[in-house]
């Protein structure tokens, strides 16, 4: 609505002033700035290829109709469509750098000149002539290019505005989770990003840090804009070498996650379903979110009354509470947990994901961390739809923080692991030269009713340890093994069995010392407290080959001593075992389109839009990617849906028609 | 890069046929009812927005600037000046365009409404939105002009607006006349050039008709009047191209008006009785010319020079 506003109010000022006073200018050369093509631009680049594509035709009509007029109808509509659209598809690149999308909205700009140039030889040759054209068109496109980046400015300093004056709004929109959980309350002057973290979170950036408690405290949108300008322009302040190495140091797990999507897998679900992608109502309940998904600080009760509201598409109040994620607590959650809300991981959503979720939410036999062919029946219902790997993610079993009250709440929350096992982790965690990607849990949905009430301290609790095991050490989504996984090592090694008196199983990845960054990296993402700079470095090695997860048994999973010995033994001494490659490269099958879902990973460094509120800010691909990478829930793109997927997940689906568990997942896919 | 989404896809196809839809729409023919409606009402609405913008921002008039002298002078001022706005209104700047646009029409008997240009076109196309529309007489297809000369042609009107396409605009065709010889001509514009105002063309019916530079324009009578009232100064011819064969002379003609500082204009309303012939030009430039006429006219001696007698027999 915001963002309609801004569009409406940024293109009719436009449009009039390029009417009124720009027209008439008279500048060497004949030609003058179009401000509507560069506005049109500007907003397209800011809001993505839909909006982006509106507002030109908007704008492009309002341009074909008012007054002097004379072209042909719909001219400008069609070119100022294209625009708009084309930008936007570059939209992600307004969070990774200033120069850019500058650089973006000059071409465009100058591509939309020269468009409406050969459309208008086309279409009118008596009033345009080839000669005219010669004349002005180098005129036009260089007062554009000289007019973009103000006009770039402008147009997000406007949003910024916007933003700002909606955080004072209880009935804001509350879907923009990351500005609200971190960056949001910056501007608001709460002291910015890293002081509302708070704790470790975001002390992983602390390259970054001064500039952004600097850019938060500022107040001024524009003061803040300017200083992410002027980070920009100075460039990161600490080598990266030294960056990776606070980064390393640095427990992550923070309380808060801090961007959409992140550990709090929910956000990047909830994201999804309010754009209608939801994979089932079924899914999310207003409880799931208004209690558990957001952290207490960082959201009012209205908003987060609201985001429930937003984020049921097809609800239908307390049918779909039933096994919400993060849900289990029956809805009252403590107000110290983590930002974001749990993630359903029902089903591992998306593909190369599949393995565990797809096995266990499509009713499949294997449960992770179980022998594959143990086929449990509390393993299925573990599975299906108990405790989520999400909150796994958090880690919180690593630093023996694991209290009773979050284990009620349905979701381990972030931010117990300790800053020494996190050390450990990153040191520990390391994968395979072909990247490091677990088995994906069926992690994120609730935790029974049967375990949740096991009090857990520390480790696995003495009276399920099966069922809790097998629920509470999965690791929650792909790639992020390390959390559950690290944390696992942590007991291991520590010699620490179950009650059971088998070694807990750790996921086994190989040691290799030296990879550290990236283990970190992973686990972090999925934890969310990942900084920027261990995103990027992860981004830098994970390599971009595609692999097929084929988990095997034991994989990251805590469940695994349960399972067999040979196992166990696989995992858990320090090390000691090896480093059979748990994931076999395979070729994709043919037929799967390519990426969409290669993990991108984004934050380079924190640019203007990053400071920005809502839609604006927090809707790049970066955090996209990190929302999907941690999220799974998304429903699958036309392109996931391919004839392989698809037939997989239906088949998924048709056997798990029995269960709860098994619905759930079917309404998810 | 995004990627498209299936939903991103689907917008772009339905907004990039729409806009195709009314291209084809509005190019073949145009003018439909739907389309005529269509546009009259919005340019209802956005020519009151150009008004509302274009009277606060004073675009047009260049109104004195504030002295910053102190509060209680200007409580007097105020006062003073406030009994003043209605008549001094307009600027002084609008006010000697004003003069002059009234003592032409007084020329030439014109019946004119005053209008502020409040817009100009987007793109290559030469045409301005003036603030007066039907509410004050003004129909489409009539005269607009300045006190310089002739400015264009009302194309469309609605209540408070109107739409003018200059003659300056390459679609835009003049009728004209000749000020000495009443030769027969018409004049196109050169549409968007880098200077704002370029050299019409000028093509005379006559093929063998002698053109020299420095001679003046007028245009010449449309049927009923429309869109041109005759006697309205264009220009002054500055260049002859003399091409053998062509079926048409032609010659580049400086326009009297300054098409980049429209300001205050006249829309002819209605027709003088008696056709003013030649009788509004403004008297100057007969001076000026001369003696570049004679150096041109030299090495050409011989050649024009047989020719000339017999050029005013032809001509008249």
């Amino acid at each position: 609505m915001r963002r309609l506003m801004l569009s409406a109010v940024a293109v009719a000022a436009a449009l009039v002033l390029q009417l009124t006073a720009i027209n008439g200018l008279r500048l060497p050369g004949g030609g003058v700035p179009d401000l509507v093509l560069l506005v049109v631009a500007a907003l397209g680049l800011a809001g993505g290829p839909v909006p982006g594509a509106i507002t030109g035709f908007a704008a492009g009509l309002g341009l074909d109709l008012a007054p002097p007029g004379g072209g042909v109808l719909g001219e400008y509509a069609l070119v100022l469509c294209l625009v708009g659209w084309a930008c936007g598809r570059f939209r992600g690149t307004l969070a990774r750098s200033a120069a850019v999308p500058m650089v973006i909205t000059a071409a465009a700009a100058v591509a939309g000149e020269v468009m409406i140039a050969g459309l208008g030889l086309a279409l009118q040759p008596a009033q345009v002539s080839w000669i005219s054209v010669r004349q002005v068109l180098p005129a036009a496109a260089f007062y554009d290019i000289a007019a973009s980046p103000f006009v770039l400015y402008l147009v997000l300093l406007a949003g910024q505005w916007l933003g700002d004056a909606a955080t004072a709004d209880p009935g804001a929109r509350a879907g923009q989770g990351r500005f609200l959980a971190g960056g949001l309350v910056g501007p608001a002057g709460l002291g910015g990003p890293a002081g509302l973290a708070g704790t470790q979170g975001l002390a992983g950036r602390q390259g970054l840090a001064g500039r952004q408690g600097l850019a938060g405290s500022a107040g001024s949108a524009g003061g803040a804009a300017l200083l992410g300008l002027g980070g920009w322009l100075a460039g990161p302040p600490e080598s990266r070498r030294a960056r990776r190495a606070v980064a390393r140091r640095t427990p992550k797990l923070a309380p808060g996650s801090g961007r959409s999507g992140d550990g709090w897998v929910g956000g990047s679900a909830a994201r999804r379903a309010m754009g209608g992608h939801a994979p089932g109502g079924q899914a999310w309940s207003g409880q799931a979110w208004s209690g558990q998904a957001l952290r207490g600080q960082a959201f009012s009760s209205q908003a987060l009354r609201n985001l429930a509201r937003d984020s049921r598409p097809h609800g239908s109040g307390s049918a779909l509470r039933a096994g919400v994620a993060g849900s289990a607590a029956g809805g009252h959650a403590p107000r110290t947990l983590a930002a974001r809300p749990v993630h359903l991981r029902l089903a591992g959503g998306r593909k190369r994901d599949g393995t565990v979720g797809n096995m266990l939410g499509g009713g499949r036999s294997v449960v992770a961390g179980r022998a594959p062919r143990r086929r449990s029946p509390s393993g299925r219902s573990l599975g299906g739809g108990s405790l989520g790997g999400g909150s796994l993610g958090g880690g919180s079993l690593g630093g023996g923080a694991l209290s009773r009250e979050l284990l009620r709440g349905g979701s381990l929350g972030g931010g117990a692991l300790s800053r020494r096992s996190m050390a450990r982790l990153g040191r520990r965690r390391s994968g395979r030269g072909s990247g490091f990607r677990p088995a994906v849990m069926p992690g994120g949905s609730a935790v029974t009713s049967a375990v949740k009430r096991q009090p857990v301290r520390g480790h696995l609790a003495p009276a399920a340890p099966v069922r809790f095991g097998s629920a509470r050490f999965q690791a929650g989504r792909r790639r992020d093994g390390l959390i559950g996984g690290g944390a696992l090592t942590q007991i291991g090694r520590s010699g620490r069995t179950s009650r059971t008196g088998r070694r807990i199983a750790a996921p086994r990845f190989r040691d290799r010392p030296g990879r550290q960054v990236r283990a970190t990296a992973s686990g972090l993402t999925s934890a969310g407290g990942l900084g920027p700079e261990a995103l990027h470095s992860l981004r830098r090695q994970v390599p971009q080959r595609r692999l097929r997860m084929h988990p095997r048994r034991g994989d990251g999973v805590l469940g695994s001593p349960l399972s067999s010995r040979r196992t166990t033994a696989g995992l858990g001494g320090g090390g000691a075992q090896p480093a059979t490659p748990r994931f076999r490269a395979r070729p994709l099958a043919p037929g799967r389109p390519p990426s969409g879902k290669r993990p991108r990973f984004g934050y380079r460094r924190w640019s203007v839009l990053s400071l920005l509120p809502g839609r604006l800010g927090a809707r790049s691909p970066g955090r996209r990617t990190a929302a999907s990478r941690a999220g799974g829930a998304r429903a699958p793109s036309r392109w996931t849906r391919s004839r392989w997927t698809r037939s997989r997940w239906t088949r998924g689906r048709r056997a798990s028609g029995g269960s709860a568990a098994g619905r759930r997942t079917g309404g998810l896919r | 890069m995004v990627h498209d989404s299936r939903r991103t896809r689907l917008v772009l196809g339905v907004l990039i046929v729409a806009a195709l839809v009314l291209i084809t729409v509005d190019y073949g023919d145009g003018r439909s009812p739907v389309m005529n409606g269509i546009r009259k009402v919005s340019s209802t609405v956005f020519g009151g927005v150009e008004r509302g913008v274009s009277s606060a921002t004073g675009l047009v008039g260049g109104s004195g600037s504030g002295s910053s002298s102190q509060v209680k002078a200007l409580r007097d001022q105020v006062v003073r000046l406030r009994a003043e706005l209605s008549r001094e209104q307009l600027g002084k700047i609008d006010y000697a365009q004003l003069r002059r646009l009234l003592s032409l029409s007084g020329q030439g008997g014109y019946r004119i409404v005053a209008a502020n240009v409040i817009a100009t076109g987007e793109g290559y196309q030469r045409s301005v939105t003036l603030d007066a529309g039907s509410s004050d007489g003004v129909r489409p297809r009539e005269t607009v002009l300045n006190g310089d000369g002739l400015v264009g042609e009302v194309t469309s009107v609605t209540a408070d607006t109107c739409a003018v396409l200059l003659a300056t605009d390459s679609s835009s065709q003049v009728g004209v006349e000749l000020a000495p010889s009443g030769q027969l001509g018409w004049v196109t514009g050169p549409g968007k050039t880098p200077s704002g105002t370029g050299q019409l063309q000028l093509q005379v019916l006559d093929a063998s008709a002698l053109l020299t530079p420095g001679e003046q324009l007028v245009t010449s009578a449309s049927v009923k009047d429309r869109p041109y009232v005759p006697g309205v100064p264009v220009g002054v011819i500055s260049g002859v191209e003399n091409r053998a064969g062509a079926l048409t002379a032609r010659a580049t003609v400086r326009p009297y008006v300054n098409f980049t500082a429209l300001g205050v204009v006249g829309i002819v309303i209605a027709a003088p009785r008696r056709d003013p012939r030649f009788s509004v030009l403004p008297p100057s430039p007969r001076a000026k010319p001369t003696p570049t006429v004679t150096v041109t006219v030299t090495p050409g001696a011989t050649g024009p020079g047989t020719t000339s007698p017999s050029a005013p027999t032809a001509g008249g």
